[in-house]
């Protein structure tokens, strides 16, 4: 159930994401993706990136990248195991470092 | 990095620059972070192979520098990506980790091997602020 939600609100989980690798139940529970502080990446950039791959508006997007810069890291978006999975590759692909966890 | 042919030989994750690259997505979860190794390090790989490759082709376009190299709308996720990764490689070599780093880096001469590529690292990044600022 937590997974067709987040697929229905947040498309870029859906893309691909094979169902093929079946997982228990557990790793529905709620996952979070973290992005870390790393000395290389613009703030101008990190911010384009959360705007452009989550569809953030600008104020919000600048407010998380605030946040990353200033606490060292931050939580930007929250779902099934899968989903975070694919929202962490997507942040490396952009040369930001970030993990996954389960929420607190 | 990779044949022509599509065979990726094994990363090697105790270079810097390939961890910095390949970042681990579990911190503490060895053997989730290599099922996740598995399933997108290879895609990756292609995915950044081919996006140098749009940059390349597009810096070989301007015949030496003596045109202007075309930064096409459609093509600017492509150069982001690319141009970070250099930023990212060069930051790694250059051993730049934290703020003291950059004071020391700032202090180079220009004309020396690692002042140079410290004055690559800066430019591309002025590079990718105006790209950034051309998107939005």
């Amino acid at each position: 159930m937590v997974f067709a939600t987040t697929s229905l609100l947040c498309p870029r989980a859906a893309q691909c994401w094979p169902s093929a690798r079946r997982r228990p139940r557990s790793s529905w529970t709620s996952w979070v993706t973290l992005v870390w502080d790393d000395p290389v990446n613009l703030m101008s950039y990190v911010t384009h990136v959360f705007m452009t791959y989550f569809g953030y508006s600008k104020s919000k997007a600048t407010k998380l990248m605030l946040q990353v810069h200033n606490e060292g890291k931050t939580v930007v978006s929250s779902g099934s195991r899968e989903a975070m999975e694919a929202d962490v590759n997507a942040m490396h692909a952009y040369g930001l470092w970030a993990t996954l966890e389960r929420a607190e | 990095m990779g044949g022509r042919h599509g065979r990726l030989d094994d990363l090697d994750h105790s270079d810097p620059v390939i961890a910095r690259l390949f970042p681990p997505a579990y911190r503490d979860d060895d053997k989730a972070e290599q099922e996740f190794r598995r399933f997108t390090q290879n895609a990756q790989r292609r995915t950044k192979i081919e996006q140098a490759q749009l940059v390349l082709d597009a810096l070989l376009e301007s015949n030496g520098g003596r045109e202007a190299v075309v930064v096409r709308a459609i093509d600017a996720d492509a150069w982001l990506k690319t141009i970070t990764a250099i930023r990212l490689a060069l930051s790694v070599r250059l051993g730049d980790r934290t703020a003291e780093d950059i004071d020391e880096l700032e202090r180079l001469d220009p004309d020396e091997p690692r002042g140079v590529l410290y004055g690559m690292y800066e430019w591309l990044a002025g590079f990718l602020d105006g790209l950034v600022d051309a998107l939005h």
